[in-house]
């Protein structure tokens, strides 16, 4: 009975976790057929993904090239996030317009998905905001097409997107160092710069750790922005051909190997950041100590 | 805390039991007198342009009824949406030849009883194909189709564009949108004619000629501004000038025209492929009399004349003309239509679906 509280939390994760996930790994080693799926045991969805084909990448290039970009819009989005979420901790002294400042960044996170991909076209076409203003400045004499579906309008999109998701563990764990410490650093002759890469950052890196995760794997799932902001050969990202499998190539056991495949990658990934950040939570209390 | 858990799977196995005793409710003689169909809901799962309020509001007022409609981008969506939905879900689907045939076989359609279409008879025999008869029955009823053609912003392109091959000339570099589909394969077997002899080579090509496509359309990537996977989305950038040509449908280049834009459209001297929908009713559908009054409606000659109306799509339905003008039909193609039925290629079921999906795969991720 003591347990019985549990229940709706097991039975919560058997539901929607536990039968899903094991549906999905039965899945990718059965057997496309004609009309429906054969459960007949095969490895060929897990060979087909590491085949090469002539003259056009393999799934797993695709994969990498997945890889690349959620990289890219990672480091963006964390060289973006953090001066932010700095200057609304530290430089903002006033609580209610440190308040203020947090909402105004996290707002984006209520203006819908679709909504943000979309207005990216209006900013970055052809005839958009940016090459209007390009023209108004005398910088260019004709409308710049490279602005638009591409890579660069995608990674654009999602670093866009994924920002607030970062900047609040960011915020976070820069909340949460003890101004004290500061002060010591301070007393004990370090000017501001040393202070910060010798006590603030080091204490808000579980902060960056965390976001930059989310940000990495929220961007490796998006097939969204691929799909709306994309050009003719970057419109095609890992997710976006499980989506496929799913859709229009109606191959569920393919799709359900690439997303165990890609599940793996990204369970290796949290494992490795997971211990980073007790790394540096420990740094933390050592710090602490001394 | 044992008594929650109880409570709720008891709730749950009421709730489950009150849903498949409704599923098994027993057919009652059919009145097809009937008009009032108050509550009942008809779900469509179709292409964007076949729920155009023009013809759904009439219908809803007649039958009292409400028309929900659910859209799909290509063959292969409407496939993925079905085995998602199925009976419970959607009515009536409009797929085009290229999944038709396919769904017949599968068996996710019920038959339609044709002696309630009135319009059955004034159909053409050349219209009623095969690929949807099954040991004597109807699956699906002729509707609209038309033309997968090359359109283009007139104000751009001086010269009218004739072949497929002029897709590939530098001027139109990151100018061009192509269809997110596998259709372009069929265009690429349409360029090298292998359509001359048999219409549905095109569906079943060699492997040569599929790696031969795979090459050719890869080569077109650079030209490609955008693949486009909805006729809004083409739309939009005709609209926007992100593009200046494109290979579309001629709603798509009705819409442009009624927005004051200078179109221009063609059917390359080597001949097209186009779509044929049919109007079909899921298996399982829990509203299948009024499914079949609203076939009966769409394919009558006036639903038809409203339907091309609003699409600009050709009729299947020769007494539809009764209903349009003379420059409806002309944008129809209604006088002549059984000539012009015969110069399209019309889309098929392709049994190695995989193989053409995988096709098109390599092309938009070729380097």
């Amino acid at each position: 009975m003591k347990y019985g509280i549990l229940a709706p939390v097991v039975i919560w994760l058997i539901l929607f976790l536990i039968i899903p996930y094991f549906n999905l790994l039965m899945y990718s080693f059965w057997k496309n057929g004609a009309f429906a799926v054969e459960h007949v045991f095969t490895l060929g969805n897990y060979t087909k993904f590491f085949s090469v084909k002539r003259g056009s990448s393999a799934p797993v290039w695709v994969l990498l090239d997945t890889f690349r970009i959620a990289l890219t819009v990672t480091v963006c989005a964390v060289v973006i996030s953090y001066p932010l979420a700095y200057f609304i901790n530290f430089g903002i002294k006033n609580a209610k317009f440190k308040k203020m400042f947090y909402m105004l960044a996290i707002i984006p996170l209520w203006i819908s998905y679709v909504m943000k991909a979309y207005s990216w076209t209006i900013i970055l076409g052809t005839h958009g905001l940016l090459n209007s203003f390009l023209m108004w400045a005398r910088i260019t004499d004709k409308p710049v097409g490279m602005f638009l579906y591409n890579d660069f309008s995608v990674i654009i999109a999602m670093v866009n997107i994924y920002v607030p998701f970062v900047l609040m563990p960011m915020y976070t764990s820069l909340e949460q160092i003890p101004k004290n410490l500061i002060d010591a650093s301070e007393d004990l002759g370090c000017n501001s710069v040393r202070t910060f890469f010798k006590v603030v950052f080091p204490l808000s890196l579980p902060g960056v750790i965390t976001g930059a995760t989310y940000a990495f794997t929220l961007s490796m799932g998006d097939f969204l922005a691929p799909q709306l902001l994309g050009g003719a050969t970057s419109s095609t990202k890992i997710a976006n051909i499980v989506q496929l499998q799913f859709g229009t190539s109606n191959n569920w056991p393919y799709g359900a190997a690439i997303g165990v495949i890609i599940l793996m990658l990204i369970l290796i990934l949290l494992a490795l950041t997971g211990k980073m950040e007790k790394h540096f939570s420990k740094l933390d209390t050592e710090g602490e100590k001394a | 805390m044992k008594k929650i858990i109880l409570g709720i799977l008891a709730a749950g196995l009421l709730l489950f039991g009150g849903c498949s005793k409704k599923e098994s409710g027993g057919t009652a003689a059919v009145d097809w007198n009937k008009t009032d169909f108050k509550g009942e809901q008809l779900n469509l799962l179709t292409w964007e342009q076949y729920a155009d309020k023009s013809f759904v509001e009439p219908f809803e007022q007649k039958y009292n009824c409400k028309i929900n409609a659910t859209f799909f981008a290509s063959g292969d969506d409407l496939l993925a949406k079905l085995k998602a939905g199925g009976g419970s879900t959607y009515d009536i689907i409009s797929p085009s030849g290229d999944m038709a045939g396919y769904l017949v076989d599968a068996g996710m359609l019920e038959p339609v009883d044709v002696s309630h279409i009135s319009a059955w008879n004034d159909i053409p025999a050349a219209f009623k194909r095969s690929d949807v008869q099954k040991d004597g029955l109807v699956y699906g009823v002729p509707y609209l189709w038309g033309p997968d053609y090359v359109m283009y912003n007139a104000d751009v392109i001086k010269k009218p564009v004739e072949s497929w091959n002029e897709l590939w000339d530098p001027q139109y570099k990151g100018r061009l949108a192509l269809h997110d589909d596998i259709s372009n394969i069929y265009m690429i077997g349409k360029m090298l004619g292998r359509d001359a002899a048999d219409e549905q080579a095109l569906y079943d090509m060699s492997d040569a000629d599929l790696a031969y496509a795979k090459d050719k359309l890869s080569t077109l990537n650079k030209s490609i501004r955008k693949y486009w996977s909805t006729g809004g989305e083409l739309e939009n950038l005709f609209m926007n000038k992100e593009i200046d040509i494109a290979v579309g449908w001629p709603s798509t280049l009705k819409n442009l025209q009624d927005q004051g834009m200078n179109m221009g459209w063609c059917i390359p001297k080597e001949g097209c492929t186009g779509w044929f929908d049919r109007l079909m009713i899921v298996k399982g559908s829990k509203h299948i009399q009024l499914a079949t009054l609203w076939i009966d409606w769409c394919t009558s000659a006036q639903g038809e004349a409203l339907g091309s109306i609003a699409t600009t799509f050709s009729v299947s339905n020769p007494k539809a003309a009764d209903y349009m003008n003379d420059d409806q039909k002309k944008v129809a193609m209604v006088s002549g239509m059984d000539q012009f039925f015969k110069t399209i290629n019309f889309w098929s079921y392709v049994k190695n679906r995989e193989a053409y999906n995988e096709i098109w795969t390599d092309v938009k991720t070729a380097k």
